[in-house]
C-alpha cells in the first residue's frame, strides 16, 4: 500500500496525542494503534513523553484533543498534492520562497528589472523554476530555515542576517570560493564576475583572470519597503511565503 | 474582470467625478467658465496615469506596491474618459485639432481597456500549456525542435532507405516548423496549429511502414511541443507589445493636451 504524506510538523507541533487519549479515554479498546507514522527530513530535536507521565498528569487536565493528523489523513489525494510536491522538491525548508501564481503572471520580467535596479544591475534570481498546478518556484534564495550553504564558508561572509534572520552573503569578506554555490541543492546561488564602477571586469593582478564572488537573493536586506520583486510586480502575482503556510487559493495565508 | 484592489479606487473616481460634475455646474449657474474646472482636472489626471510608466521604470524608489499603482491607473483611466465626455460635452468634437485630440484620446482608452482584457486572460491560457518558456528563450526553443525534427527525419532515411519522411518534411512540415505559427489563432484560443497537424502534417503516416511510423510519430510529439511554444510566443509577444502602442498614445494625448491648454489660454480666455 503506497503511503501518503500528512503536513510537516515544525516547533510546537505533537505527534500521536490523539491516539494516546483515545487509549487512555477507552480502555476496553485493547489495541490502539497509531495510524501515522514520523519521518525527519533534516536535524530534529524530539522530546519524548511517557505515555504514564501524560495518563497521570495531562490527560485528566485536557479537552479531548482535535487528532489533526487523522482528518487530514481522511482528505482526497488531491488536496495534499501540494505539500506531497514541495516535500518531494525539499522547498518544505524554505522560509522565503518566491512562489509565483502563473495565472496571474504576464511574463513582463518587471520583477527580474526591480532585482537587477536595486542590484547594480545584476539580477539576484532567474524567474524560471519547478511548477506546480499554477504555481512556479523561482530559482531564487528561500533563506531556508536550515540552510546548508553556510556549512564550510571559510570566511563566514554567508551568514544570517541579525536583523531580519535573511541569509546573506558579506560581498567584502566573500572570497569567491563557491562552497556556498556548490552546496545550494536548489542552484540558487550564482558565482558572478565583479565589476568596477565602469562595468568593467576587475581581474586578478598575478593570474589576470577575473575575480568571481557569490551572489544571491538577500531579500532587499537593508531596503526600506521589502524585497524590490514583490514591490514591482504590478499584478500581485509574485509573494515571498513561508512554504508550510502557503495557501494554494489565496497564494499565502 | 476588474481586480478586487481596484475597487475602492473605481469607488474614490466616481466620487471624484461626482464632485468635479457638480463643481462644473456650479461654475456655470456663477458665469463662469466649467470647462476651466473639467480640463485642468483631466490634464492633471492624464498627468498622474503617464507617472505609471515612469514609477514602472524607478523600480528601485520604495514608493507603493505597484500593483495598487496599476489599481488606481485603471480606476483613473475609466474616470478619465467619464471626464473627458464631461469636457467635450460631445462624443465627437467640432474643431480639427480637437477631434485630433479626441482620436488620440480614444485609441489610448481603447489600447488601454484591451491591454487590460489581454493581461487578465492570456496569462491563464500560458499556465495552461503546462510548460513555461521565457520569451527572450523562445526562438532556442524552436530551433531545437527543428534541428531535433531534421535530424529524426535525416536518421529514418538513413535507417529505412525510404525518403517518403523527408519529403513530407521538405514538402509540408518544413513551413510548419520553420517559424511560429497559427499565431491569431493561439490568441483567440483556438486549435488550428493541432487541427493543421492532425490533418496535412500528419497525412503522409498512411504511407509509411512500421519503423517509418515510428520516426514520423516522434516528429509529431515533438510538433505538439511546438504548438505549446508557439502559444507561449503569440501570448508573451502580445503582453509586451501592446504597451508599444498604448505608451507613445499616452505621451502624444499629454502633448496635444498641453498644446491645447496653451492654445486655449492665449486664444479663448
Amino acid at each position: 500500500m503506497a503511503s501518503a504524506r500528512l503536513p510537516n510538523l515544525g516547533a510546537g507541533n505533537y505527534f500521536g496525542l490523539g491516539e494516546l487519549y483515545a487509549a487512555w479515554k477507552n480502555p476496553e479498546i485493547q489495541e490502539m494503534a497509531l495510524h501515522t507514522s514520523l519521518s525527519a527530513l533534516g536535524y530534529v530535536d524530539i522530546l519524548r513523553v511517557p505515555a504514564p507521565i501524560l495518563e497521570e498528569h495531562v490527560f485528566p487536565f485536557m479537552e479531548t484533543p482535535t487528532s489533526t493528523t487523522m482528518e487530514i489523513a481522511g482528505t482526497p489525494v488531491a488536496d495534499d498534492a501540494l505539500m506531497e510536491w514541495a516535500v518531494e522538491e525539499r522547498f518544505v525548508n524554505a522560509t522565503r520562497v518566491m512562489v509565483i501564481d502563473l495565472d496571474r503572471c504576464v511574463r513582463c520580467d518587471d520583477c527580474v528589472r526591480a532585482c537587477a535596479s536595486t542590484h547594480g544591475g545584476n539580477p539576484r534570481f532567474r524567474r524560471h523554476g519547478r511548477t506546480f498546478d499554477s504555481m512556479m518556484v523561482a530559482n531564487a534564495c528561500m533563506h531556508c530555515a536550515d540552510p546548508v550553504c553556510m556549512i564550510g564558508c571559510p570566511t563566514g561572509a554567508i551568514h544570517r542576517s541579525v536583523e531580519h534572520g535573511t541569509v546573506i552573503i558579506n560581498d567584502i569578506t566573500c572570497i569567491g570560493c563557491a562552497t556556498c554555490a556548490n552546496s545550494c541543492p536548489y542552484n540558487n546561488i550564482s558565482m558572478v564576475a565583479i565589476r568596477n564602477p565602469d562595468g568593467a571586469t576587475i581581474t586578478d593582478p598575478d593570474s589576470g583572470k577575473p575575480i568571481f564572488k557569490a551572489t544571491k537573493c538577500d531579500f532587499c536586506d537593508g531596503q526600506p519597503g521589502g524585497p524590490a520583486c514583490v514591490r514591482a510586480c504590478p499584478h500581485d502575482a509574485l509573494k515571498r511565503v513561508h512554504f508550510q503556510e502557503l495557501n494554494p487559493a489565496g497564494m499565502a495565508t | 474582470m476588474i481586480r478586487r484592489s481596484a475597487l475602492p479606487f473605481i469607488v474614490i473616481g466616481i466620487a471624484t467625478f461626482a464632485v468635479v460634475a457638480w463643481y462644473a455646474r456650479f461654475t456655470w449657474l456663477e458665469l463662469g467658465n466649467p470647462s476651466i474646472v473639467t480640463g485642468y482636472t483631466l490634464l492633471v489626471l492624464m498627468l498622474m496615469l503617464g507617472f505609471f510608466n515612469i514609477r514602472k521604470r524607478l523600480s528601485m524608489v520604495p514608493v507603493g506596491r505597484t500593483s495598487l499603482l496599476l489599481a488606481f491607473h485603471v480606476a483613473a483611466g475609466l474616470l478619465a474618459i467619464a471626464l473627458f465626455w464631461l469636457h467635450t460635452g460631445t462624443l465627437w468634437p467640432t474643431g480639427s485639432y480637437e477631434r485630433i485630440l479626441a482620436v488620440l484620446f480614444y485609441l489610448v482608452s481603447l489600447t488601454g481597456i484591451l491591454g487590460y482584457i489581454i493581461l487578465r486572460s492570456l496569462p491563464r491560457r500560458l499556465t495552461q500549456t503546462g510548460i513555461e518558456v521565457v520569451y527572450e528563450r523562445i526562438p532556442a526553443e524552436l530551433g531545437e525542435i527543428r534541428e531535433k525534427v531534421e535530424a529524426l527525419t535525416l536518421e529514418c532515411t538513413e535507417k529505412t532507405g525510404s525518403d517518403t519522411v523527408a519529403q513530407h518534411y521538405i514538402g509540408t512540415l518544413n513551413w510548419f516548423f520553420r517559424r511560429p505559427r497559427f499565431g491569431l489563432s493561439h490568441l483567440v484560443g483556438g486549435d488550428a496549429a493541432g487541427h493543421w497537424l492532425r490533418g496535412p502534417g500528419g497525412a503522409a503516416r498512411r504511407y509509411l511502414n512500421d519503423v517509418e511510423k515510428e520516426y514520423f510519430d516522434q516528429i509529431l510529439e515533438l510538433g505538439t511541443l511546438k504548438i505549446l511554444v508557439d502559444r507561449h510566443y503569440a501570448c508573451q509577444d502580445l503582453m509586451k507589445k501592446w504597451l508599444l502602442v498604448h505608451v507613445p498614445l499616452s505621451m502624444a494625448v499629454i502633448l496635444v493636451s498641453i498644446w491645447h491648454l496653451l492654445l486655449v489660454n492665449v486664444y479663448a480666455i
